[in-house]
């Protein structure tokens, strides 16, 4: 077992509701979570729609504050694989690359030197000097898709993203995703899908109504979410 | 023998034996016969005789030693299957023979060995993979487990270590504000590039902006009103100008943080990114334009030329601190308290025309002028004016007062930022 780098304590996040109808006054998606992310493994987060998945991911990447609890992060880089962030539909695909390539913390130059790269692996082609507003959707997410695969952080947080662009695209982005995976990379899975988690993780929690349940094992765990998925 | 009747496959295959003692394939039919009747005497002695026949025949020597290992045998497997790899190398069947017995003996290294043995041989045998993962979880490695069980699944490439970009995680350390100033003037840059690309005059407008402005404000005050001023052009010029590079930079900037919401909660970036890029976008925009304008107006008007012009950068620089220590402050509250964003807009018309931007405000009547002086911009634009239309060095006093505001503001910010920093990703949340 690798040492620990992430550690959640008794983390809880609320949100106020503003809504007329809303029966409580607060709307509370992680309710005391504690938990340890330790390097090098594969960590799945299962749960049904609105489980406060992605807000734990967000908690994780440092993000978003917890209103009780803390989270101790033991000296390592956390990034969120985003996709399309801070994308300017008014640019061509080389300048939101060379943008987002230095969102993501690299310096000017050796983004401009990864450009053709991001560019063949996006598989553009003569778009890449389009405008994105003139990209499909999926040429648009490729693009995101592309720019992101250069990140190379301490502990990679991944929210539902393996599904992009048609089936061809989709199994290379899942084949580098898992690349990145099997060689060792400390990788925080988000989904839903639990035939992936299955196949990809080392270790599973469930949220579920803003608690997490961790069964001994990876197969306890999937049962359990199998038993919470039926009573719904 | 398939279709169960086992006796008549007995006759057929003792006639067989007999014609075909030659051929490898009469024995190994007759051993299957064997063992589907659980007969293991018979199986060997087929298998024995069979071999004596077809001596080395790889796949008698495989039925042997698996034979062997039913018997629980497990030595005499090894024997057998050592000859049968021997016999023919090309053969997979043998190799995961091999492997097996290893793991029969439970000796987890040995069986991942000789399973790396085959994939080496046979690198896209999948299911060679999967057993080489059962190995390994047995051994209690459960990361290189799933990378050969992956492996098994998307193809043998995924072994392969990635391959680590260049610039690691130590280059965001050191060269961190570096980094962070880069990243603003590309914003900047790219925002401007944004902002103009579907115009067809793109960049033109930078110019032709301003330019309508001086052309309306000339028209109405100095020719209409007839604003009382000698040189009205130029006076005009010298507060429009850096007028609407400050009006500029703050409108935009104010709810810039509020903007940059998505940007913040996925990639962590520092809320003061959104201001800084606001402001130098519109620096960048409107100091062609100042330049220009103060070139032209300066053509027109010789004799006001004088070496207290080079005063004009450091006046410049001044400004652009002003204006970045208060877009800061402003776009740093506006999430706590968005009400504010509306008020921006009136307040900005109410500084122009307190600042004197189309008038000197010393000809205002009272002591509103004394108060005037107070307010920052109106320093800065009467700066400009002395020492572009007056050709006089600039007040001190007016510079050291707008330093002072400047210093304040940016503690304010600075101060307001390290506190809140957590608080600005949850504000535009609600």
């Amino acid at each position: 077992m690798g040492k620990i780098v992430l550690s959640l304590r008794n983390v809880g996040v609320r949100f106020k509701l503003s809504g007329k109808g809303a029966q409580q006054a607060y709307n509370q998606p992680l309710k005391g979570i504690t938990l340890d992310i330790r390097a090098g493994e594969t960590l799945g987060v299962l749960g049904a729609n609105g489980a406060g998945k992605s807000t734990l991911l967000k908690i994780m990447s440092g993000a978003l504050q917890p209103d009780t609890g803390e989270l101790i992060n033991h000296g390592v880089n956390v990034a969120l694989l985003a996709l399309q962030a801070g994308f300017d539909s008014n640019l061509s695909g080389r300048d939101n690359a060379l943008f987002g390539g230095m969102l993501l913390g690299y310096t000017r130059r050796e983004v401009t030197l990864r450009l053709d790269e991001i560019n063949a692996y996006a598989e553009l082609g003569d778009y890449f000097d389009e405008p994105v507003r003139n990209y499909s959707s999926g040429m648009a997410s490729r693009l995101g898709f592309a720019i992101s695969t250069i990140i190379s952080p301490d502990v990679l947080l991944i929210d539902e993203v393996l599904s992009v662009g048609d089936a061809h695209f989709k199994q290379k982005a899942e084949r580098t995703m898992l690349q990145k995976i099997a060689s060792g990379q400390t990788v925080v899975l988000v989904s839903h899908s639990r035939g992936q988690i299955a196949n990809l993780c080392d270790r599973c929690v469930i949220l579920n109504n803003g608690e997490l349940i961790e069964g001994e094992n990876l197969d306890d765990t999937l049962k359990r979410y199998d038993q919470i998925m039926q009573r719904q | 023998m398939r279709l169960g009747e086992m006796s008549a496959a007995a006759v057929i295959l003792e006639k067989a034996r007999e014609r075909y003692a030659r051929h490898a394939s009469v024995w190994l039919v007759s051993a299957e016969w064997a063992r589907l009747l659980h007969d293991r005497d018979r199986e060997r002695e087929f298998l024995e005789q069979g071999l004596a026949k077809c001596p080395e025949q790889w796949e008698i020597l495989y039925r042997s030693a698996d034979l062997q290992v039913r018997q629980g045998n497990l030595i005499q497997a090894e024997v057998f299957n050592e000859r049968a790899r021997a016999a023919d190398q090309q053969r997979i069947e043998p190799l995961i023979q091999h492997a097996e017995l290893a793991e029969k003996c439970e000796d987890w290294p040995e069986a991942e060995s000789r399973w790396h043995q085959l994939l080496q041989r046979k690198p896209e045998h999948k299911q060679a993979y999967a057993r080489l993962s059962k190995v390994l979880i047995n051994q209690g490695r459960n990361q290189d487990a799933r990378r050969y069980r992956l492996a098994g699944q998307y193809g043998a490439e995924l072994l392969e270590p990635v391959k680590q970009p260049n610039a690691e995680a130590n280059s965001k350390g050191s060269a961190g504000k570096f980094h962070f100033a880069q990243l603003v003037l590309t914003k900047a840059l790219l925002g401007l590039k944004s902002e103009t690309s579907r115009t067809h005059l793109n960049y033109a407008w930078v110019v032709i902006e301003p330019l309508l402005h001086l052309i309306i404000y000339y028209m109405l005050f100095g020719q209409l009103l007839n604003a009382g001023v000698e040189n009205y052009g130029l006076f005009l010029l010298c507060g429009l100008v850096p007028w609407m590079w400050f009006a500029k930079a703050i409108s935009t900037s104010a709810t810039s943080i509020i903007g940059g919401q998505s940007l913040m909660l996925t990639t962590n970036i520092a809320p003061a990114f959104f201001p800084l890029v606001s402001v130098v976008q519109a620096t960048l925009k409107q100091l062609p334009a100042l330049l220009c304008l103060l070139a032209l107006g300066l053509a027109t008007d010789i004799k006001t030329l004088s070496w207290n012009l080079l005063w004009l950068p450091l006046i410049i620089v001044l400004q652009l601190l002003l204006t970045i220590s208060l877009a800061l402050l402003i776009a740093a509250i506006i999430p706590f308290l968005r009400d504010l964003a509306n008020l921006v807009g009136t307040g900005l018309m109410l500084l122009m025309f307190l600042s004197g931007v189309i008038y000197d405000y010393r000809a205002m009547p009272g002591t509103i002028g004394q108060w005037l002086e107070y307010n920052p911009m109106a320093v800065m634009i009467s700066t400009y004016r002395r020492v572009i239309l007056d050709g006089n060095a600039p007040d001190m006093s007016g510079l050291c007062f707008i330093v002072i505001v400047t210093t304040t503001l940016l503690t304010c910010g600075v101060i307001f930022y390290r506190l809140q920093h957590r608080k600005f990703v949850r504000q535009g949340l609600r």
